[in-house]
């Protein structure tokens, strides 16, 4: 069974120029260490050399945040960046903040609000609002724009989003409004 | 047992569905980014396809040389339309009328392209790297012809042919009329005339396009799995193509990341690779980029649109004529007419205009092939239709909420046959049971339209340019011609309903869900479903026209309601007993014996089987195929509030309202977010999206940076949404469909409201703008020497 | 859109760097976050024989302050920039201007450096750096080191004359004086996407109420960004209360544009040159509603 990497490494063998530098990076806990192609994207590696497929890849131009993870604590592309970048990193996707089953508070909220309809944005979604959770991003604050503003929903209008992105931030549940400055 | 015997069965204390904002249990499974989409499903083996695509866009291609690519590491094949032996390599169009000619879509370019993006060889390799690599290596020699881009000058004498043969670029015309065609400018008081423009959008779902095929069952029979609408059409075009019987070919569709119509097509890449597959004798998979998606995935909406209308003093509209041109790009896409049919058919919307004269023509250009969006040419119809009112207002003196209803059509009107004016066959148009008139109102009431006014004197205080734009428009929903549906009572004691309908986000799963509990009146728990598989469901019409509920839904319940009458027949024979001695009742069945027994539907399939003395638990189907000869109409009010900073040309959109009747709404959480969604995408495709040619033809917007989408700031500050249950006759539960309403009301509204925050100027063309900053500011610069006179207050 | 082939390599010093791009052919380039690079390099618009990761080597993710500024090195990350304290107490503009460049998941990985490197058209932070006279600490082949002010690197119509094969170790921004007012503003099509014209302002006020000193630096109106010198040589000496002073101010910092306006996909040179002026009058504004109102612990965001 040939796997999607295994062509680089006949490449690199049969001396065609292929490049490849050994990797350690820890993913969802777990370290991993391995070998890759110095061109490899990281957004590639943790799909297809890990498996890890809730990040999605929908413009490898970092416009879009459909392939959003939290490197180092932060929020960032996985399209933008080598996987060769990530030495030493600690790097969290969507199925490292997954409870074991069922849905965690936020992804209940965004259920609630019926913030998803396609849903192949929601992974990048869940991403950043995970590190605005952890920043304690008040849902009042004008960063609340600014961190949406790195993702494109195409189904629902954002008004369903915001409404669960506020109250994950905190605000009331009666909170109806778009919360925009 | 008799439909009359249905009837008589009653439920009590059993849980409703119908109207309940029941959540989505496939959220869970997507919020833990399990949703297998295309991309996601493993493909073991699988060698991945990078398509070289021509990068002229009109060229005779003189010769493809392979050599330096099939040399590159990593190769499998380099794969011209030579090496494919395809039986038919044309991609339908079921939009060809009589008299239409023949400007299919080849599935792979020979001696000529006609746009940039057409494929033209594929590369085969062990990953997407590599095959990329090898694809830059392909070397195409071009002769370049004079490309055609202006679909206004495609049509002069002497304009380069896309196909010769043809001896002409316009390839589909239909006339629509309504009354008296001959209508006259004396039959009024007033002509308006307007010329319209349409820019070319696209629908950018933010999954891309892609296609996974391998041989299966010893190599006798083909698995396709593809990112499209339309399993079943799908399957029947690749057995064409390649010359294989349909029974050889399994095509599943797993969960789609959007498609908004332009996975309501069939590609050339669809019947591409499983050819491929079927030459190499292994899995391959095509994953298309979004640099890919933004050059071959189709086209929408670009039109020109010349429309006159008579109106009397009193402001209402006598007759319309249309003349409009589409730019269809270099072929005809799947229902690549549809939309310019739209326009014609559509554009009187709730309005009475009893006489209409349309002649709508698709003229080739070398772009993109066009195709449906969100709509499918609806949204153009209206800003028509909406346009003319408020110039008539202007002209008349009249109020723009009192023009419009004058014209309204009164709902004992109703139903109305609109004439002439169908798809396909020129079928008559037949619009429903509505209440346009009180829609009108709620939209009125809801947006504060009497006070509109003040607000804009207070705006135009602080610096602000203030505008209101009205818009309502008629969609046709629930299409047919037919749909099917498969049930199971499965031996587990669950129902699987085997759907025609593919989540392309709707909510279709928990939809249709709600529908065959609420017939069966079991929980939503013990009902599930799956659909996309040829093998399940063989023979079904589809995903588009906002149809899902209203046609796959009312079948799947019909389904249901047939399951019932086989279980009761089963249990009737089971028992010898009278067939009025059993009965559906309370989600299970009731025995109507002395002891009133009552079997919930989860024990039937262990019941019957005691009863029959069988070993293993029964499992019963039941099909239904429900005949559509009529669709169904949605219809809404649209009313926008915008905000334009004459500094920097930047509109804002304080307040937005929508007034909005589909019928028997099945999830209102879920109607919500369709009009939402809707609107604000037909927000952004008139404030900023735009797809550009340059005069070479060569695509300038060929990435998501380049081609705005609208993001979480562009949503309404305020958005009020307001529901009407009219019930329609035309569907057998009342339902219409919902889905592309948002986007045919916001185009025009937003188009009223801009124009009309700019009054005092002149905006130039009118059509579908986009009414960026750089429009904007242009507009401001040609202040009106007289600007006329205030509106009329209400 | 997958890149082509290139060799990666991990800088150990910034004397490494440069010694690795001293020897390798001319499409070689350095890699810092590369937000920028990563995307031109999937969509095969650019190719390189090598990366050199420059992330790594000591002393890059360095900043440091004087009571002249603030010195930023190459490794430093925008999102860090953005919320730092002595940044946002020293060079408040630069603060501002980080939040918005490009999104925070973006900022999260470049460089502030960077952005002075790529000085992509309509860049927040080389418009800053003009504004604050930055000067860039570039290293060469051998040793060499320069200091290249950011109004000479950007003193060309499009890309900078920055010496080929060379790295930026560090930048250094002047520290905005005690009663030394500022303004950023932007003029873009939605959050998140580029800067259409930016603008960065600062004005120093005598007791008079007068204006003894302006910068007034504009971005994305030419592909290059520029100082607006003739504009701020003429507001010396005017009072700030006349409302029209800083439209007036602006039109003519438009108009003495070096170069031709700019026009691409999603706006002309015309729109450009209209959105300049309102974006250097609301800097302008903004920068007197702040003069005078600094002292060394306010806030340096609103």
């Amino acid at each position: 069974m040939a796997k999607p990497e295994s062509g680089f490494q006949e490449a690199a063998r049969d001396g065609s120029g292929e490049s490849l530098t050994s990797l350690r990076v820890t993913v969802n806990g777990k370290q991993v260490q391995t070998v890759v192609p110095d061109r490899l994207l990281l957004s590639d590696f943790l799909r297809d050399h890990l498996g890890l497929t809730a990040l999605k890849v929908a413009c490898e131009e970092g416009a879009c945040g459909a392939c959003t993870i939290v490197m180092d604590g932060d929020p960032a592309r996985a399209c933008t960046l080598l996987a060769v970048q990530a030495e030493g990193a600690e790097i969290l996707t969507l199925e490292g903040i997954n409870l074991p089953q069922g849905l965690n508070h936020v992804q209940q909220l965004f259920q609630q609000s019926h913030a998803l309809q396609c849903g192949y944005c929601t992974p990048g979604w869940l991403m950043t609002v995970y590190c605005m959770v952890e920043r304690s991003i008040h849902p009042d604050s004008k960063q609340v724009g600014q961190y949406l503003s790195g993702h494109i929903c195409r189904c629902t209008g954002y008004r369903n989003i915001w409404t669960a992105v506020r109250r994950a931030l905190g605000a009331p549940n009666s909170d109806h409004s778009s919360g925009k400055p | 047992m008799t439909d009359r015997t249905l009837e008589k069965t009653r439920r009590t204390g059993v849980r409703r569905y119908m109207g309940e904002a029941i959540l989505r249990a496939e959220d869970e499974e997507l919020l833990r980014g399990r949703g297998g989409f295309l991309p996601d499903l493993p493909a073991p083996g699988a060698a991945e396809i990078c398509v070289v695509r021509s990068t002229e866009p009109h060229a005779l291609v003189r010769e493809i040389r392979k050599q330096r690519a099939l040399a590159s590491p990593g190769v499998i094949a380099v794969l011209t339309a030579d090496d494919l032996n395809l039986s038919d390599d044309a991609l339908p169009c079921l939009d060809m009328i009589p008299g239409t000619l023949d400007a299919r879509q080849r599935v792979i370019a020979r001696d000529r392209v006609r746009f940039v993006g057409q494929p033209l060889a594929l590369v085969v390799a062990a990953n997407r790297y590599l095959a990329e690599d090898a694809a830059a290596l392909v070397e195409v020699d071009y002769e370049p012809l004079p490309p055609v881009t202006d679909h206004m000058a495609a049509m002069n004498p002497g304009a380069t042919l896309l196909y010769p043969d043809l001896g002409t670029n316009i390839v589909y015309q239909v006339t629509q009329r309504d009354g008296n065609a001959e209508f006259a400018p004396g039959d009024g008081d007033l002509v308006v005339r307007k010329r319209f423009e349409f820019h070319r959008q696209v629908a950018i779902p933010l999954e891309t396009r892609g296609v996974i095929a391998k041989p299966i069952d010893n190599g006798e029979r083909l698995h396709v799995e593809s990112c499209t609408q339309l399993p079943q059409v799908l399957r029947n075009v690749i057995a064409g193509a390649l010359g294989m019987e349909p029974q050889r070919i399994r095509v599943t569709a797993p969960r789609l990341g959007g498609g908004f119509g332009c996975k309501e097509m069939v590609y050339p890449e669809e019947v591409l690779v499983p050819a491929v597959a079927r030459k190499l004798r292994r899995p391959v998979r095509w994953l298309e980029d979004r640099r890919e998606h933004f050059a071959s995935a189709t086209h929408a909406r670009e039109e020109t649109v010349d429309a006159e209308a008579v109106v009397t003093g009193d402001g209402v509209f006598v007759g319309l004529r249309l003349a409009g041109w589409a730019n269809i790009g270099a072929a005809f896409g799947l229902v690549g007419n549809t939309p310019i049919t739209a326009m014609g058919a559509m554009v009187r919307g709730p309005y009475c205009v009893p006489n209409l004269d349309a002649h709508m023509f698709s003229v080739v250009t070398n772009k993109t092939p066009l195709n449906v969006l969100r709509g499918a040419g609806a949204p153009q119809a209206a800003v028509v239709m909406e346009r003319l009112l408020d110039e008539a207002a202007l002209r008349l003196g009249i109020d723009r909420a009192e023009i419009r209803r004058r014209n309204l059509i009164q709902p004992h009107e109703l139903p109305l046959d609109r004439g002439a004016t169908g798809f396909a066959n020129a079928y008559h148009i037949i619009y429903d049971e509505a209440d346009y008139p009180r829609c009108l109102e709620a939209g009125l009431k809801l947006a504060e339209y009497e006070t509109f006014e003040d607000e804009r004197r207070l705006a135009a205080a602080s610096g602000k340019l203030l505008g209101l734009g009205i818009s309502m428009y008629v969609e046709i929903t629930g299409v047919g011609p037919y749909e099917t549906a498969r049930i199971a009572l499965q031996p587990d004691g669950t129902v699987l309903l085997y759907s025609s309908i593919m989540p392309v986000g709707q909510g279709s799963e928990t939809t249709q869900r709600q529908l065959v509990a609420e017939e069966l009146g079991v929980p939503i728990e013990q009902v599930l479903i799956r659909q996309g598989d040829t093998d399940e469901v063989p023979d079904a019409v589809g995903t588009f026209a906002s149809r899902g509920a209203a046609s796959g839904g009312a079948t799947a319940r019909i389904a249901a309601r047939t399951l019932i009458k086989e279980i009761l027949a089963n249990f009737a024979s089971a028992l010898r007993c009278e067939a009025s001695a059993v009965s559906w009742e309370g989600g299970g069945v009731v025995i109507a014996t002395s002891a009133e027994e009552f079997i919930p539907m989860a024990e039937i399939p262990g019941r019957l089987a005691s009863l029959r003395q069988e070993a293993e638990p029964l499992r019963i189907e039941a099909e239904s195929r429900l005949e559509i000869p009529k669709p169904s109409y949605s219809y809404a009010t649209h009313i926008a509030v915008v905000e334009i900073d004459p500094q920097t040309g930047a509109i804002q959109i304080p307040r937005y309202a929508v007034a909005h009747d589909c019928g028997r709404i099945v999830n209102p959480l879920l109607v919500e977010g369709q009009i939402v969604g809707g609107t604000v995408q037909g927000i952004g495709e008139v404030l900023r999206e735009n797809v550009v040619y340059d005069s070479a033809g060569r695509l300038q917007t060929r990435a998501m940076m380049d081609y705005v989408l609208p993001g979480a700031s562009d949503a309404p500050s305020e958005f009020r949404l307001f529901h009407m249950e009219t019930p329609t006759s035309f569907n057998p539960y009342g339902m219409r469909g919902v889905g592309e309403g948002g986007t045919i009301g916001a185009q025009a509204a937003m188009a009223n409201a801009v124009a009309d925050a700019l009054r005092d100027y002149d905006i130039g063309v009118d059509g579908s703008g986009p009414f960026n900053p750089a429009w904007v500011l242009e507009a401001l610069s040609r202040p009106l020497s007289s600007a006329p006179a205030a509106k009329s207050g209400p | 859109m997958k890149p082509a082939r290139f060799k990666y390599v991990r800088a150990e010093t910034a004397d490494h760097a440069v010694d690795i791009l001293s020897r390798a052919d001319s499409s070689a380039k350095i890699l810092a976050g590369g937000q920028s690079l990563i995307p031109a390099l999937s969509a095969r618009t650019i190719t390189a024989s090598l990366l050199l990761d420059i992330m790594r080597c000591p002393g890059l993710d360095e900043l440091s302050e004087t009571p002249q500024g603030i010195t930023i090195s190459a490794a430093c990350r925008q999102s860090r920039i953005e919320l730092n304290p002595a940044v946002q107490r020293a060079i408040p503009l630069l603060s501002e201007a980080l939040s918005w460049v490009a999104m925070p998941q973006v900022r999260s990985r470049g460089t502030v450096v960077g952005c002075l490197a790529q000085a992509n058209a309509g860049g927040e932070v080389p418009v800053v750096s003009l504004a604050l006279d930055a000067e860039l600490n570039i290293l060469s082949h051998g040793g060499v080191r320069q200091r290249m002010p950011a109004r000479e690197a950007y003193a060309v119509e499009s890309g900078t004359r920055l010496p080929p094969r060379s790295l930026i170790l560090s930048a250094s921004f002047r520290a905005l004086a005690g009663a030394e007012g500022w303004g950023f503003s932007e003029v873009q099509l939605r959050p998140g996407h580029f800067a259409l014209v930016c603008s960065a302002a600062t004005l120093l006020l005598g007791e008079d109420g007068r204006i003894r000193a302006a910068r007034i630096a504009i971005g994305g109106l030419t592909a290059s960004p520029y100082r607006a010198e003739r504009t701020e040589k003429a507001l010396i000496g005017e009072a700030v209360n006349r409302d029209s002073l800083f439209r007036e101010a602006a039109q003519v910092a438009s108009q003495e544009r070096p170069w031709p306006a700019r026009t691409d996909l999603h706006a002309t040179g015309a729109f450009r040159s209209k959105a300049a002026v309102t974006a250097v009058a609301r800097a302008l504004t903004d920068a007197r509603g702040r003069c005078s109102t600094r002292t060394g612990a306010t806030d340096g965001q609103t």
